[in-house]
């Protein structure tokens, strides 16, 4: 079974993403920060693809993004906020997928499955 | 005496001015006075039998005072003789002679001409005094180039004028690189000469009436004017008379002898004159041009006089010229610099409508951030327990309820979070260059700084943008680029164009080898969130209308920002 990690800092869509993730057959496991999650990494505890929000209270997602592409090689982040204009931010082309949320998570479910080749 | 030697046709203009002699009647009475050969010419002398011939074509005017004379009464007769084409003036002084044995008259011949020529030239200098005082007052009257042009023309040429059938002027260009023909006036041949000059001498008019006349009236000499529009001459040729003459400050006549090579022939060849009179205009040693005048139609001979003249005049004329074009000058930079208090009043509009916009295009993105997450919560949880419900449920109805409207405000939100979708759009064609000085001169006092090179083939490029929104992204981009860069007199822009691309390159200078790298980097500083958000939608309108930013390399020197925009053509 694959593992999801939900990096957002709004507990609504952690809950909601866990729920719709775990009833499609995956692990969802959800951290409300980026430094929450690097710790996560740090534990080397399985991550199979990241599920990353930008605008976030103590560290910036494409901060996140950047610390783990210098450390962990391989792992699929989809970048999902609510700003469509960080798409123009050079460090978002570091992500393998840029989503704009959206209460239609049909889109997100979609390019999970495809990064996962599922 | 006497002005009569030989005979009366050939005039010895060295000879005393009067001459005695004693008409003594060869009779002692009843003398015929319509006869001369009735009297003795007393002394006689080599001078008697001209005395006679002059008395003898004259004998209508000589026997009345003769007759008088005889009858003891004083008498002056005044006549002229046509000769050699000059006219010849005389006064023939008659009184009787008391005390002779027979009654004879005493005569003085006395030869007027010299004076009378000497009057002409007087009345003649007159004349053209007063035509150049005239003009000179014309000139006075108005600054405009073409009118000051054709004064000039009308005094050389009109009426009696300062004699010449045609005239020229050429002026120079600005650099005093060339001349170039700028006026002709004149009769184009024999036939029209003929009917003005006919016209005239039935009606002759003063200066000032010409000038009237020619300003009541429309265009003149077409042809003796697309004669000279034709010619431009480079300055720099000394081969070339008139060149040699403008360049030397110096009159001169042209004739056939002067003339060294063949564009100097063809020049007279294309003017079909053998003689021609070239006058520079100087002003304070400033050359403004040449007056040309030539009599193609009298063929009389060009006189160092009439150079003179026209040199005399040619020193007012160039006053006119310059005073006009000094004017001219002056109301360029009225015209600049009323434009310039035009563009500073538009810019300074255009700078609070770029800032109203880029603050409402940050409040998108707030507003974007903050109603997205709850949107998507809610209708993720709605969409969620829809798919989990049973078909009967009685909620189910609300909550599809839910989700269709959370749907319907995302799609709001959608239009609401594009900038570019804002309402007050003035989309048209803007030619570019004027865009991004435009953006300058909002950003930036100096309008030398930053350095702006605009290659020739962006010249007339234009795009078809808002302008108010291209402002803003620019302004966006510069401001960055100008913190990058350490200040705005580091920065250089390059406006070039690539088939259907504006592109403009952002430099940092030479000192600064990474600023397109640096600019990046500074995109990426998310601690200063309010010009990243400016800098992202900057570059959400570049996209919009078919632009973008990126690092470009340029003669191989170093990374260069630029932005491309497609040229003129609509967003449909």
């Amino acid at each position: 079974m694959k593992n999801i990690l939900i990096i957002d800092d709004e507990e609504g869509i952690r809950g909601l993403y866990e729920i719709e993730f775990q009833s499609e057959g995956f692990q969802a496991h959800s951290v409300s920060s980026g430094r929450e999650a690097l710790r996560y990494f740090e534990e080397n505890r399985p991550v199979d693809l990241v599920i990353l929000d930008i605008k976030m209270d103590d560290m910036n997602g494409l901060d996140v993004l950047e610390e783990l592409r210098s450390k962990t090689v391989g792992v699929p982040v989809i970048l999902n906020s609510a700003y469509s204009t960080y798409k123009n931010n050079f460090t978002s082309w570091l992500a393998d997928a840029y989503l704009v949320k959206s209460s239609d998570l049909s889109e997100l479910k979609e390019k999970v499955k495809e990064l996962l080749t599922i | 005496m006497v002005l009569i030697v030989n005979k009366v046709d050939q005039v010895d203009r060295t000879g005393p001015p009067a001459l005695y002699f004693v008409l003594e009647p060869k009779y002692a009475s009843g003398i015929d006075v319509t006869d001369i050969d009735n009297f003795h010419i007393r002394p006689q002398s080599h001078d008697s039998p001209y005395i006679k011939e002059i008395l003898t074509r004259n004998l209508k005017s000589v026997r009345e005072v003769l007759a008088l004379a005889l009858d003891g009464q004083p008498g002056k007769a005044i006549f002229n003789i046509d000769s050699g084409g000059y006219t010849l003036h005389y006064e023939l002084h008659c009184f009787p002679l008391p005390g002779f044995d027979s009654s004879g008259v005493g005569c003085f011949l006395i030869d007027r001409s010299i004076e009378k020529r000497n009057q002409a030239a007087v009345n003649s200098r007159i004349y053209e005094l007063g035509l150049i005082s005239q003009a000179v007052r014309a000139f006075a009257e108005t600054r405009n180039l073409s009118e000051i042009l054709r004064i000039i023309l009308l005094a050389v040429t009109a009426g009696t004028g300062l004699g010449f059938n045609r005239g020229f002027i050429l002026l120079s260009d600005d650099a005093r690189e060339c001349l170039w023909g700028c006026m002709g006036t004149g009769p184009s041949s024999p036939e029209e000469a003929g009917i003005i000059w006919n016209q005239l001498s039935r009606t002759p008019l003063t200066f000032d009436e010409v000038l009237r006349q020619y300003k009541a009236g429309g265009a003149y000499d077409a042809q003796v004017n697309s004669l000279i529009l034709s010619i431009k001459i480079p300055l720099s040729g000394e081969t070339d008379f008139i060149a040699r003459a403008a360049l030397e400050k110096r009159s001169v006549i042209v004739g056939p002898e002067m003339i060294q090579n063949d564009d100097d022939r063809s020049f007279f060849a294309k003017l079909g004159v053998d003689q021609l009179a070239v006058v520079p205009l100087l002003s304070k040693d400033s050359l403004q041009g040449v007056i040309l005048a030539d009599n193609i139609i009298t063929r009389r001979s060009i006189l160092p006089s009439d150079l003179h003249l026209l040199e005399i005049f040619a020193k007012y004329a160039s006053d006119a010229i310059e005073n006009s074009r000094l004017y001219g000058k002056l109301e360029h930079q009225v015209e600049l610099l009323k434009e310039a208090n035009e563009n500073i009043i538009e810019s300074r509009e255009n700078l609070i409508r770029a800032e109203k916009l880029s603050s409402i295009g940050r409040m998108a993105l707030v507003v974007a951030h903050e109603i997205r997450n709850p949107l998507t919560i809610i209708g993720g949880y709605a969409n969620l327990r829809l798919r989990k419900m049973p078909p009967e449920d009685g909620s189910r109805h609300t909550l599809e309820l839910i989700s269709k409207q959370v749907g319907r405000i995302e799609k709001t939100l959608d239009h609401f979070t594009s900038v570019v979708k804002m309402s007050g759009k003035k989309e048209d064609k803007f030619l570019i260059v004027e865009l991004i000085k435009e953006t300058l001169g909002m950003l930036f006092s100096d309008p030398n700084s930053p350095e702006c090179r605009i290659d020739e083939n962006v010249g007339n490029s234009r795009i078809f943008v808002d302008k108010g929104l291209f402002h803003q992204a620019m302004m966006a981009v510069l401001r960055e680029a100008a913190r990058i860069a350490g200040g705005i007199g580091n920065i250089s822009l390059d406006i070039t164009r690539n088939e259907e691309y504006a592109i403009i390159f952002i430099d940092g200078g030479e000192n600064n080898p990474k600023f397109a790298e640096n600019f990046y980097s500074g995109l990426k500083d998310r601690k200063e969130e309010e010009r990243y958000q400016d800098m992202a939608v900057a570059i959400e309108i570049l996209r919009h209308y078919g632009g973008d930013i990126g690092i470009g390399t340029s003669q191989g020197v170093h990374g260069r920002l630029y932005i491309h925009i497609p040229l003129g053509e609509e967003k449909t």
